[in-house]
């Protein structure tokens, strides 16, 4: 083999990685709003500010808890769009836990079984003023992981007030047995801000070096965003390599189960059953099902198209889009699902593909079917005119 | 440089990002993320890159560290004994035996292959792309060819 057959192990850059650079390059605003919701809670860590209970300040808007999460910045007005819809479906929840350490108390929970949303929000609480903790949380929902968390962030952190944490995810377990284990350690030193690697001034082996130098000195390096640096192990846990390095030690473990209800946003669901083919110029687009409720929202659908290199264009994502009237940003977080083009019978070139849409910020009414591409700005240009208007209607 | 310059050149680098990205990182998702976040990491820090030479390198280098921190994540978030680790998955048009092949090597080895022989850079600076010494990335990559040879001679013996 020649090692320029490697290039063939990747293949063509998917759409979707073009695209994906384009928009980064443009939605400098939106990803600076992502950034600081997903490190909400980090931030009280990182940046030693305290969240007061009760409430977070949000553009003007007092928001708390879950709702924090369904809504969005309007780039042009400045305002804050809450998705109101959402609000009176949260959960109230009441699963408390008191040990030696920390108290924790679980007030807010959402699960939407259309893309199998989760969203939890707890409050931990260290006990005693002495000491310094250092939390880890893994989490489950039937058995499985939450997949796609927007804010990971709450799993490593610094304690040092009572703080509020925001999870959100998608189940994909089976059942809604929910478990948050929580690993509670005590660091052993002075937390001390380690700068970061320079490209230009150190080496790799010299970072680590700069990280064991302030172990030794009895510190406990921690990086910018809050987590603690220690040298990998290979086969290890993070809360491992901590204890091994020497910068913290086991407080307490704890773990909290409990039963999310999928009652609330089920009985108040929209749903498309209008015209179901649309033709447009070289594609068909066949709806196979459209389910919005007001957490999250599934949209499956095939495409055809008479050639393969297109199909396989669409595979990597971008040309179908479904907009709520005036909405440009709908959507927190959507995860497509493809199947790879199969030949159908008449010769055509048909891509199934099925969106998982988990934050939603808005509890569209009506979604505007369109195709589109990205111009060189990452700005979509529609390719059919206004696109075609699908009206959804209640499903109770 | 001009901010569209340094998005031009951005622009320009997609295919290794994607290439990088996928090296390290077995899920479209998390590769996507990974060039999400470099470059807004890069964009912000764009000002701090005192030769524009390097840039490439640079941001490269940027986006092997999100790989690295999603990867960290990951390990929390999904630890091995729950779920297994899901495998990586080609691209729509890739060779799936050289994908394989090149998949069958440990990072410390795919990493440099695919700098050196698929981006194109010199031994030297994969060498200061990847922080590790020179003769380092030369041994690397003798054992890399020697086992990517191996796993594709044995997948066409069995065919």
């Amino acid at each position: 083999m020649k090692m320029d057959d490697l290039k063939n192990a990747f293949g063509s850059t998917p759409e979707s990685v073009k695209q994906c650079v384009l928009r980064s390059l443009h939605e400098e605003p939106r990803r600076e709003y992502i950034m600081k919701r997903k490190r909400l809670m980090s931030l009280a860590i990182a940046l030693a500010v305290i969240l007061a209970l009760g409430c977070a300040a949000f553009a003007g808007t007092r928001l708390e808890g879950i709702a924090t999460f369904f809504g969005y910045i309007n780039r042009e007005t400045g305002e804050t769009v809450v998705n109101e819809a959402v609000i009176g479906h949260i959960q109230s929840l009441n699963e408390t836990y008191e040990g030696k350490t920390v108290r924790f108390t679980l007030t807010e929970g959402l699960y939407s079984p259309v893309a199998g949303s989760v969203s939890l929000f707890w409050t931990l609480e260290p006990l005693g003023e002495e000491e310094q903790y250092y939390v880890l949380c893994n989490d489950s929902v039937g058995g499985a992981a939450l997949e796609c968390c927007a804010a990971y962030d709450v799993t490593e952190y610094f304690l040092k007030s009572p703080t509020q944490c925001v999870l959100t995810g998608q189940a994909k377990g089976e059942g809604l047995e929910t478990e948050l284990k929580f690993t509670i350690l005590k660091i052993k030193g002075e937390p001390t801000h380690l700068s970061e690697w320079d490209d230009e001034k150190e080496t790799e082996e010299e970072f680590w070096q700069r990280v064991d130098a302030l172990i030794a000195e009895g510190k406990v390096p921690v990086a910018g965003d809050g987590m603690i640096e220690v040298r990998p192990i290979r086969d290890k846990t993070y809360g491992e390599e901590l204890v091994i390095a020497g910068v913290a030690e086991l407080a307490e473990e704890f773990t909290i189960t409990f039963d999310l209800a999928d009652i609330n946003p089920v009985d108040e669901m929209r749903v498309y059953e209008g015209e179901k083919t649309f033709e447009f110029d070289g594609f068909t687009v066949c709806i196979n099902e459209l389910v919005v409720s007001p957490a999250d929202s599934c949209i499956s659908f095939d495409i055809l198209c008479d050639e393969e290199s297109l199909a396989k264009d669409i595979v990597c994502g971008g040309f179908v889009r479904f907009c709520p009237v005036g909405e440009e940003y709908w959507m927190g977080a959507a995860y497509p699902r493809f199947i790879a083009p199969v030949r159908t019978a008449d010769g055509r070139w048909k891509v199934s593909v099925t969106y998982d849409v988990v934050e939603q910020l808005v509890y569209p009414e009506e979604l505007i079917l369109s195709i589109a591409k990205y111009d060189a700005e990452g700005k979509p240009i529609p390719l059919t005119g206004e696109g075609v208007r699908l009206k959804l209607t209640d499903k109770r | 440089m001009t901010k569209e310059e340094f998005e031009a050149r951005i622009i320009a680098m997609q295919d290794t990002l994607y290439r990088v990205s996928a090296t390290l990182l077995r899920q479209p998702c998390d590769r996507e993320d990974a060039i999400q976040e470099c470059i807004y990491r890069a964009l912000k820090k764009r000002e701090t890159l005192r030769d524009d030479r390097y840039m490439q390198s640079w941001v490269i280098r940027i986006l092997i560290n999100e790989c690295h921190s999603i990867h960290r994540r990951a390990k929390w978030e999904r630890p091995s004994e729950r779920l297994p680790e899901p495998p990586p998955m080609p691209g729509p048009d890739a060779d799936p035996a050289v994908f394989r092949a090149l998949f069958s090597l440990d990072e410390k080895m795919r990493l440099p292959m695919v700098l050196h022989y698929v981006e194109g850079y010199p031994v030297e600076e994969v060498a200061k792309i990847m922080r590790i010494p020179t003769g380092t990335v030369k041994s690397r990559l003798a054992r890399a060819r020697e086992k990517v040879r191996n796993e594709m001679e044995k997948e066409a013996a069995e065919q």
